[in-house]
């Protein structure tokens, strides 16, 4: 049903891509280089600052603060970029009858495109620090796929909720970043009891982080509970989010 | 079959705390019961249905609820209550200048509207160049959009969403694009669409507009419908709510009273059609009287100038010998004598102005003035059994034959800021008067009815040579007018369920005693 859709208005969705994508990078190349260079500078801060406490008791510590970076960055540009996205295409919306789902799949779309520039220089960077690129890599496909589609599921939420309530907005802010020091992003969690490392699984994008450090550091693959947790975590954030697209969907146009 | 049913749509809108409180607001005032939404009916109980190829022009004021009601039909929104069925596929052209992005450039924000109106690629590929020579943009192609100017910019959005090629057209204001020259332009493109074959609702400011491209109206006020039909009777109604001569609620009921079926209709709202009128309510008749003039009354219609009660249409004096006349007008309302030097036993005028009487009369029976016999029948052709026509006989006919001949007049009317110009209601001027050079009689109103009032309002009657539209007193008659006649009224014949009465009726001048001893005749004989 929303495959079809989309197909039906795919080359609208090609035009938002478009859109989105001109006006991320603003039609320059620096614009562009700009967008790799800011979660590599955060990364080198990192790497600085935090290679004292951590990094000599955690193999290929660069490596494992790159593996929280990269998909902290790219869960929180997709999520606070997809916030936005009806509110910000009030205008068409009001005016046309078109999913309104599609703003917030082009804007997924743009993030997604800054994640694959970052993922190369990651792998980059994983072949300077010698590690060995074996077949395992393939399975990180897994965890891209379910992350995408969990940044769908959340985007939608906060797109509906952002609607509804403009200072979510703040809100969210604060919570990155609290998510962010419990994402377990530049410190290793193996001090705590086995109950409190639990508790991180909790946390859907320490279960992302964990398994691209699985693959690309320990080259081993999670077990298939791991897998199911997170594909679990996938399904009640698209839930969740497909729910709220479908019950508010007629009920947008009064709030905006 | 209808291509487009809306049927009882309503659509509620919440207005109240939600909106710009924030989360943690909501949620304290969830908490301490402080949480207030109220409802507000954008559209309450619209329905309508379009046949293919009709045009519909949605009137009424700012806020009716014209354009909620374009996005349920177009399928933006979903109707709170009733629903919408249509068929074949729809294009909704709104509010055109806004929903462009102003960092992309001109062709981009073409090509991405483009889309958003459903064309594909290839499409656009192959328009492109007709959309931004149409739009007059070939030098700006390649400009940031907010560089534009906003004729410009609606120049762009016209040429881009008039390609559309739809069953339902949807135009909410869209016919006012641009500049002089864009306007005529863009509104050749438009009908060029219309005539297309597409079903198409129009949403204008511009009631000429509606009148002359739309076949069928709906009129909304504050969200609720006020009539939905014929063009020309609704237009003509909502022209009368504008220059408030009638409420909405009389609009409303004016409406409601030509769609219901009557025994007699009764055309033209003077002296004979009115006591017509009273004497068929009073036998039990269904009826509905029309006039053309917005006004009621015919030739004996007055208006008020300061306090004084002045005859639109030259002076009238009620004066007969037959008491039964004379009683039956005064049971109607209360005259005051008026010796007018006709020399008979009963002379006067109704002390409240001759208005008064016509209300009288017309008291309970659905009046609906402004709307010509033509237009009426043309919009319900079965409405009455049976016709009294008070027209002229030559007008039923749209003076196939020619014209009969009238005497005219015409007044001029001034305020003076005297308490008396004369001495005398009427006054026969001296010849030698150069300002008022060809003037045949001067009346001075207030005297009428011993009015008083610091102004005075006097009237200059001159003979004019009658042509048709100019007000029509005495039929001239002779031998040419009198044959004229006798054709028409042979013509007449053809439609025995109309019976023509009254001056213009029957080309024949009456007193207005002997105009309402005829009426009454007419009514003995027709009504028994």
């Amino acid at each position: 049903m929303m495959l079809q859709k989309l197909i039906q208005h795919r080359f609208l969705f090609e035009e938002l891509v478009k859109r989105d994508f001109k006006k991320k990078y603003k039609r320059t190349i620096l614009g562009m280089a700009w967008s790799i260079l800011a979660p590599l500078l955060q990364l080198l801060v990192m790497a600085l600052v935090f290679t004292k406490f951590f990094g000599k008791n955690t193999p290929h510590y660069v490596i494992y603060i790159f593996c929280g970076n990269l998909i902290f960055t790219f869960f929180s540009d997709a999520t606070k970029g997809g916030m936005s996205t009806i509110m910000g295409n009030a205008g068409i919306f009001t005016k046309v009858n078109v999913p309104k789902y599609l703003f917030l799949l082009s804007r997924n779309v743009q993030a997604l495109i800054n994640f694959g520039l970052i993922l190369i220089v990651f792998f980059i960077f994983v072949a300077f620090d010698s590690l060995p690129f074996t077949w395992k890599f393939l399975c990180l496909l897994y965890p891209i796929g379910c992350l995408i589609l969990f940044n769908i599921g959340i985007g939608m939420v906060l797109s509906a909720l952002f609607v509804f309530f403009r200072d979510i907005q703040y809100l969210y802010d604060v919570f990155t970043m609290l998510l962010m020091y419990m994402s377990a992003i530049f410190y290793t969690i193996d001090r705590y009891s086995p109950m409190g490392q639990n508790l991180f699984l909790l946390n859907p994008v320490y279960l992302f982080i964990r398994y691209f450090r699985k693959i690309v550091i320990e080259a081993t693959i999670p077990t298939i509970w791991f897998h199911l947790l997170m594909a679990a975590d996938v399904a009640i954030a698209l839930g969740l989010g497909c729910f709220m697209y479908k019950k508010y969907n007629t009920r947008f146009l009064y709030y905006v | 079959m209808s291509i487009l049913e809306v049927h009882n749509v309503s659509i509620k809108y919440m207005t109240g705390d939600f909106k710009e409180i924030g989360l943690k607001e909501y949620v304290m005032r969830r908490l301490t019961h402080n949480y207030k939404v109220n409802e507000f009916w954008a559209d309450k109980n619209i329905s309508f249905t379009l046949e293919e190829g009709e045009m519909l022009g949605i009137i009424g004021s700012n806020g009716a609820g014209k354009s909620t009601l374009l996005k349920v039909v177009s399928g933006i929104m979903e109707p709170s209550e009733g629903w919408v069925k249509r068929e074949g596929n729809i294009a909704a052209l709104l509010e055109l200048g806004s929903g462009f992005d102003g960092d992309l450039t001109v062709k981009e924000n073409t090509y991405l509207r483009g889309a958003m109106l459903g064309y594909t690629r290839k499409f656009m590929d192959e328009t492109y160049d007709e959309i931004i020579d149409f739009a007059e943009l070939k030098d700006f192609q390649d400009r940031p959009f907010k560089q534009l100017s906003s004729g410009m910019k609606s120049r762009l959005a016209f040429a881009i969403a008039s390609l559309v090629k739809p069953d339902i057209l949807i135009l909410d204001e869209v016919l006012s694009v641009g500049d002089g020259a864009f306007r005529k332009k863009s509104e050749a493109k438009m009908r060029e669409i219309i005539s297309g074959g597409a079903t198409t609702i129009l949403v204008s400011h511009s009631l000429e507009q509606v009148k002359e491209l739309c076949t069928k109206v709906l009129w909304l006020e504050k969200g609720k419908q006020i009539a939905f039909g014929d063009t020309a009777v609704i237009c003509g109604l909502y022209q009368q709510y504008l220059d408030k001569e009638l409420t909405l609620a009389q609009a409303r009921e004016k409406w409601a009273a030509l769609n219901r079926h009557y025994d007699w209709l009764i055309v033209g709202s003077g002296l004979f059609g009115s006591v017509f009128a009273r004497e068929a309510a009073n036998r039990g008749k269904k009826c509905l009287v029309i006039d053309g003039r917005r006004k009621p009354g015919g030739n004996i219609a007055c208006e008020d100038m300061d306090g004084i009660t002045v005859h639109s249409y030259g002076p009238h004096i009620f004066h007969t010998d037959d008491r039964d006349m004379w009683n039956y007008v005064n049971r109607l309302v209360k005259f005051k004598a008026f010796d007018g030097g006709f020399g008979e036993a009963f002379q006067g005028l109704p002390e409240k102005g001759w208005n008064s009487l016509i209300e009288k009369l017309l008291e309970n029976i659905p009046t609906v003035t402004g709307l010509s016999y033509v237009r009426l029948t043309e919009a319900f052709p079965e409405i009455a059994d049976r016709v009294l026509y008070t027209g002229p006989i030559d007008g039923f006919f749209e003076y196939s034959l020619g014209h009969l001949e009238y005497d005219s007049l015409k007044i001029e009317l001034e305020e003076l800021e005297l308490e008396y110009f004369q001495d005398r209601a009427i006054v026969i001027p001296e010849e030698n008067d150069e300002e008022h050079e060809g003037c045949t009689r001067i009346i001075e109103y207030k005297h009428f009815l011993g009015e008083e009032s610091e102004k005075t309002v006097v009237a200059w009657e001159y003979p004019q040579e009658w042509l048709p539209g100019r007000l029509a007193c005495c039929p001239v008659g002779g031998e040419k007018n009198e044959n004229l006649l006798e054709q028409y009224r042979e013509m007449a014949k053809e439609v025995p369920e109309v019976i023509f009465a009254g001056r213009l009726g029957e080309y024949k001048y009456r007193t207005m005693a002997e105009t309402v001893a005829a009426a009454l005749k007419s009514a003995a004989t027709e009504l028994a």
